[in-house]
């Protein structure tokens, strides 16, 4: 399993001509299946759930808030990993894998911040208050901004390890935001599907929430390898221009020689 | 609250998140497509004048 693990991890941070090669064959695989696990998690989350005792038809929103904010925490793990990729293992791709990631990230910590206040409002009567749990995943999103700036102003090899100790700083947030709703008293309910004891939540409801996971999850992937590859063609596109620059060049330069 | 209520937040959320989730998704693929174009035009170019 190690030298699998070590096999994959080489071939996405090392090597981007073979990541290319299989990108381009796994690709719309993931692209298929994650299509198929949300259209069926979507048909279940409408027409095969029943409203919930307490929360009526809103419990709904279950389904795509809480794949969101998994997704918002994932996508820091993969970033987490690639900081170390740049620092540590100073791996060609694993810069790319933290600027491919870190928009994806925000943009799914903003679903789970949005969909969760339109969740709050109807269940609490408020759109937000300053619980542990949601100021948390707030600095999250805050986080995401920081990194992505630093990327679209510092687009170099300092640009790229000055955002991967930001990303490694900032990790200290995903365990707070995890065990906020244990170490405080927070508005926002405490852990319900990965729990010690089992889901609390019925056969019927945890299904397509857990179907709804796993094709987000695919869909994720699918924009967090597609976004890779853009990265990689860019790279390429950079290095061609340079390369017809300089074959330009020489006959403008030729006479300081 | 009533029904109609719950909907219109249930509509809200999923409203929000399949547009910023498909705006995401057509900028990540045209941005790819576009890339890949200039990629093979600028390697059809290249390899012409060589």
């Amino acid at each position: 399993v190690k030298s699998l693990l070590e096999k994959i991890f080489d071939t996405i941070f090392m090597n981007p001509t073979r990541f290319m090669a299989l990108s381009a064959v796994v690709l719309p695989w993931v692209w298929g299946l994650a299509s198929l696990f949300l259209a069926v998690g979507l048909f279940g989350a409408f027409f095969l759930v029943p409203p919930d005792y307490q929360q009526g038809e809103t419990v709904r929103i279950m389904y795509i808030h809480v794949p969101a904010a998994w997704l918002a925490m994932l996508a820091y793990i993969v970033m987490t990993s690639a900081s170390l990729g740049v620092l540590v293992w100073r791996r060609p791709l694993a810069d790319f894998a933290l600027k491919a990631a870190a928009p994806l990230g925000a943009i799914f910590t903003l679903i789970g911040l949005v969909t969760g206040s339109l969740w709050g409002k109807p269940m609490w009567g408020t759109f937000w208050v300053w619980d542990a749990r949601l100021t948390s995943f707030l600095v999250l999103f805050l986080i995401y901004q920081a990194i992505i700036a630093i990327r679209q102003t510092m687009d170099d090899a300092r640009g790229a390890r000055v955002a991967a100790i930001v990303t490694l700083v900032g990790a200290v947030d995903l365990p707070i935001i995890k065990f906020s709703v244990d170490w405080w008293n927070t508005l926002h309910q405490p852990a319900s599907v990965f729990r010690a004891g089992g889901s609390t939540i019925a056969n019927a409801m945890l299904w397509p929430l857990l179907v709804m996971a796993i094709g987000a999850t695919l869909l994720f992937f699918a924009l967090l390898f597609t976004s890779l590859r853009n990265e990689v063609l860019n790279n390429r596109l950079a290095r061609l221009r340079g390369q017809t620059a300089l074959a330009e060049e020489p006959e403008a330069t030729e006479p300081a020689r | 609250m009533n029904d109609d209520a719950h909907w219109t937040y249930i509509l809200l959320a999923y409203g929000f998140t399949f547009a910023i989730v498909g705006a995401m998704i057509v900028r990540v693929v045209r941005e790819h497509r576009r890339l890949s174009a200039e990629l093979h035009r600028l390697d059809k170019s290249g390899g012409a004048d060589g």
